[in-house]
């Protein structure tokens, strides 16, 4: 059977990309389905050259990829939050999250209450900024976007205004922000809490990726 | 007649049917056959129904990913002809879940054949 050039698969990709399948785990399934596809009708005797097999292709298909394109957003969020849940009420998640709660009662020893005010209030955003550098620097692969770990930073942010729209119920209720040092303690630590799961979670799809797709870990 | 029943599931391309069985037929194929990739189960499935039922891309793919975070499906990535290739095969849990959903897809027939042709009886 007549298989396609590195250029060809190299112009799929391209195209598909630019079509807006923008992560490379699922457009690397396209383009296999894509090229196998080509590679059939070449096989039952269509002559024309690969570009023009290609344009009528993706004449009758391309609103199906796309298609699926969007639907595979839902299937991963749904694998995310099992994951996230999982590890919520795992034995470690439990540990987790006393321990960043103890901590604070650690830090309470030793700093005064407007301090440590200042801690509780900071700390998460200060946590999510080393993390997000250290990921961008060391951690991403090239410009290469597989979709389960992109779509972490989203995770963070609706739960991130989760917790704080339940918590400022009891904190702040009619617009007066309290510095109830136990409210706070356990609403930075619930946050924490999160973004340590959602990091756990990152490592895992990043070793889940490397060992299906062979991406670099460096 | 159980066959040409079944038969006559699949070929119903828009409905509800088929559509609740997709799953089943995915399972059922790689139950049969070690492991396969996307456009390998279309071709399959349009062989087997004589291309009365065309897999599209778009009802495929999200069913197969939605098995694999199911934990019934394992995947292995290879390359192929200047390209990568992921390929699906069943895991212990699929393997188990499809001899149930094959059972509950025989039920299901039976019971249809009972009340579409009310000389069958139900074992």
């Amino acid at each position: 059977m007549k298989t396609l050039s590195k250029e060809n698969i190299k112009f799929i990709d391209t195209y598909l990309e630019n079509s807006g399948i923008d992560f490379i785990d699922i457009r690397y399934e396209m383009i296999d389905h894509v090229a196998s596809e080509i590679e059939a009708r070449i096989e039952n005797g269509d002559d024309r050259t690969f570009y023009y097999i290609f344009k009528d292709y993706m004449a009758e298909n391309k609103s199906k990829l796309l298609k699926y394109n969007s639907k595979y957003h839902w299937i991963g969020d749904r694998l995310i939050w099992n994951r996230l849940l999982k590890k919520s009420f795992s034995l470690r998640g439990l540990i987790i999250f006393a321990a960043i709660f103890m901590s604070f009662n650690l830090i309470e020893l030793y700093v005064s209450k407007v301090y440590l005010i200042r801690i509780l209030k900071d700390a998460p955003l200060v946590i999510m900024v080393i993390i997000g550098v250290f990921y961008s620097t060391f951690m991403r692969t090239k410009n290469e976007k597989y979709s389960l770990i992109e779509r972490m930073g989203l995770f963070f942010f609706i739960v991130f205004y989760g917790i704080n729209l339940f918590f400022n119920r009891f904190t702040a209720p009619m617009g007066y922000v309290t510095h109830d040092l136990i409210l706070m303690k356990i609403k930075t630590t619930f946050l924490i809490f999160i973004l340590v799961l959602l990091t756990l979670c990152t490592l895992e799809f990043k070793k889940d990726y490397h060992l299906k797709y062979g991406i670099d870990n460096s | 007649m159980h066959k040409k029943f079944m038969y006559v599931c699949l070929v119903m391309k828009n409905s509800q049917l088929y559509k609740g069985s997709l799953t089943t037929i995915i399972l059922k194929l790689l139950n049969e056959n070690d492991k396969m990739y996307g456009y390998e189960i279309t071709q399959k499935v349009k062989e087997i129904t004589k291309g009365e039922l065309k897999l599209t891309e778009g009802a495929l793919y999200p069913s197969l990913h939605k098995l694999e975070a199911e934990g019934l499906l394992d995947v292995e990535v290879l390359k192929v002809d200047n390209r990568l290739r992921k390929y699906y095969k069943l895991t212990e849990q699929g393997t188990k879940e499809t001899v149930n959903k094959l059972a509950e897809l025989e039920d299901y027939i039976k019971t249809m054949r009972a009340l579409v042709n009310p000389k069958f009886r139900m074992g």
